[in-house]
């Protein structure tokens, strides 16, 4: 991915087919963006694009096949599961669960973060030391493992999901914006804020903050994709969100005692997450390189 | 130097240590009576008391702290509820099921993204290039557990080849070795490209080409040398993924190793062994990453000289 900013478009024009396809698909992701779209789409408007209640059961119709292969019928599209709900309707609403736990596990975790690199950057010292040491120690723990050990106390769901995100997840942030705070502090803009008497928090707030638009834009983009798989990881392994609400890692997870006889199950879920998380590094990838080519290191 | 890496082994300790106070207050204050738990499930009231007073339980939490890291300087974990066994013999029985796995795929990884990296970085622009990005993000987005029932649903039910799941020889080795590694590497596999293309635009490389030594030395003596240090940079990071991966990918395949015994053990509110696991995880991963800072002093130079704080 790196030095794809370096190359021009005229040296684009004299390579193979295949890299000028490469290219063109790369500058302007339109199918990753489309995807989202949909998934967004779908997710909030789950109830009137659903062809059927997700969770209808219907024990007539049980592990259906999609409509196009031997057995399938026309009214479920990608096919049935073990009781007979509708695939399509249950992807549908398990972008729901996706979108939810991405946009608040990381927007609480993008705030937190972003305090916390600010602090650290800016006023330096003691300060500095124990945030960063904080989270150096939160950069080398077993997370799986410690959110298996707290699974084993709060409930399951998507509250503990979202927990899980947010105490995990501040730390990347406030390691990148420390480093941005620390050389934009140093610049003109700031000394003469600070000749004007604006207060620490002022700067921060006004002067810093807006200068890290870029960054955050970048770094949120490319953490969708990580905490969408983490939620369906998590709900694979049952300690997630629980059926009958349908997620797409428990529907993997339903899938799994089927991969003999109803492949289906497990390979509709799987695509659908494969898609939006593949959909998200790729925005976030194009992101980077438009807006914040410093990050290509991540 | 010596200060550096004395600082970091104090800094594994406390590690360690704040996590196994977490833990412990987590299995106390959680929603389980661990005294219930211990009696069984038909037990009188009169025994849970019993239980509570022998174990402890009824005392303030600070000194049940005290108490527990008396008991662990000894090396007890305490019981596992569930299996009757010292909860410390059972987690280290399953260490070298998750060493197998976890050596294996790491060395898949490593290999992978050496040889893909080096090549494409030399093969710039070509066929081996596209093809290295493809797989760098197919690989970047492909979930592990889902390629892991894909791998099971292609080789061990259509071919029929390979084992799909339990312990036993490399036959069963194979495909779970295979889910966690084959795409673990393709992060390290873009970092190894950009840095190789760095060290070949570079003046030393163009040097030693100029001197006429042969392609072959130039690339592995002189330019993988430097053009490589992410592959050893990142390794404590591909550690800790390889080891929480480890878990999904031991349930999915059912090799018994400390993901799947943490897992029953999280199940069965066995909490002895949660915390012995926890605690041996993170001591695994904690000291690997020590490992690695150590390393990385003794092979790039120019951070023996700064002193302390390598990475990051």
């Amino acid at each position: 991915m790196a030095g794809a900013s370096v190359v021009t478009s005229g040296q684009a024009l004299s390579q193979g087919l295949g890299q000028r396809v490469w290219w063109t698909f790369r500058r302007t992701p339109v199918v990753p963006a489309l995807i989202v779209l949909l998934i967004i789409v779908a997710a909030l408007f789950a109830p009137w694009i659903a062809p059927q209640d997700p969770s209808r059961i219907d024990p007539e119709a049980r592990l259906t096949a999609p409509a196009w292969s031997p057995g399938g019928s026309p009214k479920h599209l990608l096919g049935t599961d073990s009781t007979g709900r509708d695939l399509l309707s249950r992807i549908i609403y398990g972008a729901r669960v996706s979108l939810i736990v991405a946009v608040i596990g990381i927007g609480v975790s993008a705030c937190f973060g972003t305090l916390m690199g600010l602090l650290a950057g800016y006023f330096g010292g003691l300060v500095d030391m124990t945030i960063m040491r904080i989270v150096d120690v939160m950069m080398s723990l077993p997370v799986l493992f410690l959110a298996l050990a707290l699974a084993a106390v709060i409930p399951s769901g998507m509250f503990i999901i979202i927990l899980i995100v947010v105490v995990f997840g501040w730390s990347q942030f406030a390691r990148i914006i420390r480093g941005e705070v620390l050389s934009l502090k140093e610049r003109d803009f700031v000394a003469l804020a600070r000749v004007a008497q604006a207060g620490p928090w002022r700067i921060m707030l006004r002067h810093i903050l807006p200068n890290l638009v870029n960054t955050l834009t970048v770094l949120v983009t490319l953490d969708v994709g990580g905490v969408v798989m983490f939620e369906a990881a998590f709900s694979f392994i049952g300690f997630g969100v629980q059926p009958p609400t349908p997620s797409w890692g428990n529907m993997l997870s339903e899938g799994q005692n089927y991969l003999t006889t109803a492949w289906w199950i497990a390979t509709f879920p799987g695509l659908a997450l494969m898609a939006m998380v593949f959909s998200c590094n790729f925005i976030g990838d194009w992101l980077r390189d438009a807006l914040d080519p410093k990050l290509r290191q991540l | 130097m010596q200060r550096f890496i004395l600082f970091r082994f104090i800094q594994s300790i406390f590690i360690i240590i704040g996590v196994l106070v977490f833990v412990f207050i987590l299995g106390r204050v959680g929603v389980n009576d661990p005294a219930i738990l211990m009696a069984g499930p038909d037990a009188e009231e009169q025994d849970i008391k019993e239980i509570r007073r022998i174990y402890g339980l009824d005392k303030p939490i600070p000194i049940q702290l005290a108490y527990f890291f008396k008991e662990l300087a000894k090396g007890n974990f305490g019981r596992s509820y569930n299996w009757d066994q010292p909860a410390l013999r059972l987690v280290v029985g399953r260490i070298p099921a998750t060493l197998q796995l976890a050596l294996l795929s790491f060395f898949m990884v490593w290999s992978l993204s050496i040889s893909l990296g080096v090549l494409a970085a030399v093969n710039r622009g070509t066929w081996v290039d596209t093809i290295t990005r493809t797989y760098v993000f197919v690989g970047q987005s492909m979930p592990n557990f889902w390629f892991a029932l894909l791998l099971i649903l292609f080789f061990g039910v259509r071919l029929g080849w390979l084992p799909t799941s339990g312990y036993g020889g490399i036959r069963h080795l194979i495909l779970p070795a295979m889910a966690l590694g084959l795409f673990g590497g393709a992060g390290l596999t873009r970092l190894t490209r950009s840095g190789m293309i760095n060290v070949l635009d570079s003046e030393y490389v163009k040097m030693a080409r100029a001197k006429g030594l042969r392609e072959r030395t130039v690339l592995f003596k002189h330019a993988l040398k430097n053009g490589a240090i992410p592959l050893v940079t990142m390794l404590g990071p591909l550690l800790a993924r390889l080891f929480s991966g480890s878990l999904i990918i031991e349930l999915i395949f059912a090799w018994p190793g400390i993901g799947r015994l943490t897992y029953q053990a999280v199940l069965n509110s066995d909490f002895p062994v949660v915390q012995c696991a926890v605690f041996i995880s993170t001591a695994l991963l904690v000291f690997g990453n020590l490992a690695v800072d150590v390393a990385y002093v003794f092979i790039d130079p120019r951070i023996r000289s700064f002193g302390r704080r390598g990475r990051r």
